[in-house]
């Protein structure tokens, strides 16, 4: 071995829950090591612990030789590590100098006081942009800038800072082509620098071009690591997907019944691009894809929060060029959240009121809001989704299992015929798990349908009816019932084509 | 109290006083009379009352001869809505066994029109499915255990002999880790050993009631079936290891 930096046997539990198991990982100077594996592998958690977000239960980390020990992200800083995380962490509304320096301005002395060096803080700005070729105004505010300009901005602060460590997570997610090949070049030219780069990706054929290694991480453990020059796509697919999930979730056979909703060439901000599909009565269609793939752009759209949109969208046998949130509750389209986001609960607010705050109409005469039917309407739902709470528990207080169940409550209170469901049962238990895959049959045997947004390939396949794989805004491969598997989901997720 | 409990009392009510008041058991409940209103449109659909004004009657006429013989007509409710979900799982063209007891006499009420070959050893499901035009009956014959509608025995084991089925349900009446599925006699057991063997597909059907019990004898593991449709009520910690052993567990969540 005797890399630059070298990972040994880091073991991450989070409660019960075993995260990271013996996780031996390593890279060397001017040279980029690619981290894949499916959402939920580790990638993240692993990389944290060497930025000091998270601490490991277990395990060693070795610098040139020397262990280290990394407590707090600062250690991690002092050390000459830096992470780049998939949101951009930079401050708007200062410039791109200024966020280069913050914290840590140059100084000159001018008459006995200490002052910022201005000139010197544009011109170090300008020497870096210059060096890989950027065209970056160093005075222009960060929020004028694009995604991948702000990504360039991040690594840049990186390198400033005496980085010899670069943790990129997912860092092409927002870019467009050209920025692809502008990082590249930046990531080259830091190799010469003879910076270790350690690149998380789910796009397969990025990391075929840029690294020199690739370590397949799944259920937090190491499968294999390889070198890039001897691997082939399918091989690294194989070793990521793992074996298949034997048959296991409750799918009931339900008849088709006529479409609720269809949409025509749907795009946004080119964060998705041309979607086309329909949906009719009885339905689950599952929309797959590695995470910046688009599939909650288009689960917003659909809904009316991200808009305006190009493309059509028709439901309830009406035409929606310009969907907002009312229209889209009022025609019967729904969406059922993930756990722990802005948009799913009122986490301060007690669960009567998280379930019935979409339709208080239902409980109003007059425009009075009439509070005994609110708690006699909502105890009801309570009871018939086995949510285990009483009606005036906070919302905050439950656990992920029922959270998810209230949530579900809200909709089913103003009848939704549409349901677009993100992530059914990320974070939570298993028994609620059962508990709502059986909740979708219920509401599919009474005429709704379901667009199931999930990372969850076993789930895809055991629930869904049709399944469309996202990769980079577009519809990358549809799927009928029996033809997909793990891994052919994750060759499309990944970027693979149907011609190769 | 869960709708269901309500709607299981209301039935008790009936039973006893032949007649029920909306007011009265809008109060008895404290739930309001809209919502008791729609407890008694679903026991009319079923047959079970007669609305009338301000109330309900019992609807004597539809009473069979199931009251006198069936002793456990506990959680008729879940049962009625695991005969749904199974009646999904049926299709046109196969031949059906569905076991004795009152779980698997729903799923026969609510499969009428389907066109399949039913196989059983209960009289009541023989009886029940009588003017079903679709489907053809056969009842195994054998030995009846006294006080019930059950067949079993050597005449019983005969019948089996030479067919196949394609989905057989079977009731049991206890669902414990330890002790497996059971159920009430060591003939029955046997007639469910020979189900198991000329079935391709098995699937346990047990209302909430019967997890965590064991009853007299033994049909086997847990996991002797894949397929398993049951109640939300049921213990967290069967519905974890269901799912964690690659067992398929379908329950129903009514919604209007």
């Amino acid at each position: 071995m005797g890399d630059f930096l070298e990972m040994r046997k880091i073991t991450k539990l989070f409660g019960d829950n075993i995260v990271l198991k013996d996780v031996d990982f390593s890279v060397n100077k001017g040279q980029v090591h690619a981290l894949v594996g499916e959402n939920g592998a580790g990638k993240s958690t692993l990389m944290k612990i060497l930025a000091g977000v998270h601490v490991a239960n277990s395990g060693e980390i070795y610098i040139d030789g020397n262990r280290v020990e990394i407590n707090n992200p600062k250690e991690a800083q002092e050390l000459g590590i830096s992470m780049i995380y998939q949101e951009t962490r930079l401050f708007p509304d200062l410039n791109v100098a200024e966020n280069i320096f913050i914290r840590r301005e140059p100084l000159k002395n001018k008459g006995g006081l200490r002052l910022i060096d201005w000139d010197k803080v544009y011109s170090e700005t300008a020497k870096y942009l210059d060096y890989f070729g950027l065209k970056i105004n160093a005075k222009a505010s960060v929020n004028t800038l694009s995604l991948g300009q702000q990504k360039f901005v991040e690594i840049i602060r990186a390198l400033s800072r005496n980085a010899r460590i670069i943790i990129m997570d997912e860092p092409t997610a927002a870019f467009t082509e050209q920025e692809i090949e502008l990082l590249f070049n930046v990531i080259q030219d830091m190799k010469k620098l003879g910076i270790a780069i350690i690149y998380i990706s789910h796009r397969l054929n990025e990391v075929k071009r840029i690294a020199e290694k690739v370590t397949v991480l799944r259920d937090g453990e190491v499968i294999e690591t390889y070198e890039v020059s001897d691997v082939d796509l399918h091989k690294i697919i194989k070793a990521m997907a793992g074996k298949e999930i034997c048959d296991r979730y409750p799918k009931l056979k339900i008849r088709h019944g006529k479409e609720l909703l269809r949409v025509n060439n749907l795009s946004y901000e080119g964060r998705i691009r041309n979607i086309s599909f329909s949906l009719k009565e009885g339905e689950i269609l599952g929309i797959t894809g590695l995470s910046g793939s688009g599939r909650r752009t288009l689960a917003k759209v659909l809904f009316g929060i991200n808009r305006p949109y190009e493309g059509e969208i028709m439901l309830n046998g009406r035409i929606f060029k310009d969907m907002d949130t009312n229209k889209a509750i009022e025609n019967g389209l729904c969406y059922v959240t993930g756990i722990g986001t802005d948009e799913g609960l009122i986490l301060n607010a007690p669960v009567t009121e998280n379930i019935t705050i979409a339709n208080l109409k239902r409980i109003s005469k007059f425009g009075f809001l009439n509070k005994e039917e609110e708690v006699l309407k909502a105890k009801d739902l309570i009871e018939r989704l086995e949510i285990g709470a009483n009606a005036y528990d906070i919302a905050s207080n439950l656990s992920g299992g029922n959270q998810k169940k209230v949530i579900f409550a809200k909709w089913l209170f103003t009848n939704a015929k549409v349901l677009i469901i993100d992530e059914p049962t990320a974070g939570i238990d298993v028994s609620s798990k059962v508990d709502i895959y059986n909740i979708m049959n219920e509401l599919l045997l009474s005429g709704a349908s379901i667009m199931m947004i999930s990372s969850d390939f076993s789930e895809i396949l055991g629930m869904c009816d049709r399944i469309l794989v996202m990769y980079n805004g577009e519809i990358s491969k549809v799927f009928e019932k029996g033809e997909a598997t793990q891994e052919k989901i994750l060759y499309y997720a990944s970027g693979g084509r149907d011609s190769v | 109290m869960f709708a269901i409990e309500r709607i299981n009392k209301i039935k008790e009510i009936l039973y006893k006083d032949k007649r029920v008041d909306v007011v009265e058991l809008s109060k008895l409940f404290s739930v309001t009379e809209v919502t008791i209103r729609r407890d008694l449109d679903k026991l009319e659909k079923e047959g079970f009352l007669i609305k009338t004004y301000g109330g309900a009657v019992l609807n004597e006429e539809n009473l069979s001869g199931r009251a006198v013989l069936e002793t456990d007509d506990s959680a008729i409710e879940e049962k009625r809505m695991i005969g749904k979900i199974a009646s999904q799982m049926i299709e046109n063209g196969e031949a059906i066994f569905l076991s004795p007891g009152t779980t698997c006499l729903e799923i026969a009420k609510n499969m009428k029109n389907k066109r399949i070959t039913v196989v059983t050893n209960d009289l009541l499901i023989g009886y029940e499915l009588r003017d079903s035009a679709g489907i053809k009956v056969i009842v195994t014959g054998g030995d009846l255990i006294k006080s019930t509608s059950t067949l079993v025995g050597s005449f019983a084991l005969q019948a089996l002999s030479g067919i196949y089925i394609n989905k057989a349900f079977i009731g049991v009446k206890g669902v414990n880790f330890d002790s497996g599925y059971t159920v009430d006699s060591y003939e029955e057991a046997l007639m469910m050993q020979e189900i198991k063997k000329i079935s391709n597909d098995i699937i346990i059907v047990a209302d909430y009631t019967k997890f965590n019990r064991t009853a007299f004898a033994r049909l086997g593991e847990l996991t002797m079936a894949k397929k398993v449709i049951t109640n939300k009520q049921v213990p967290p910690e069967y519905k974890k290891f269901y799912f964690e052993n690659g067992i398929k567990m379908f329950t129903a969540f009514e919604f209007e």
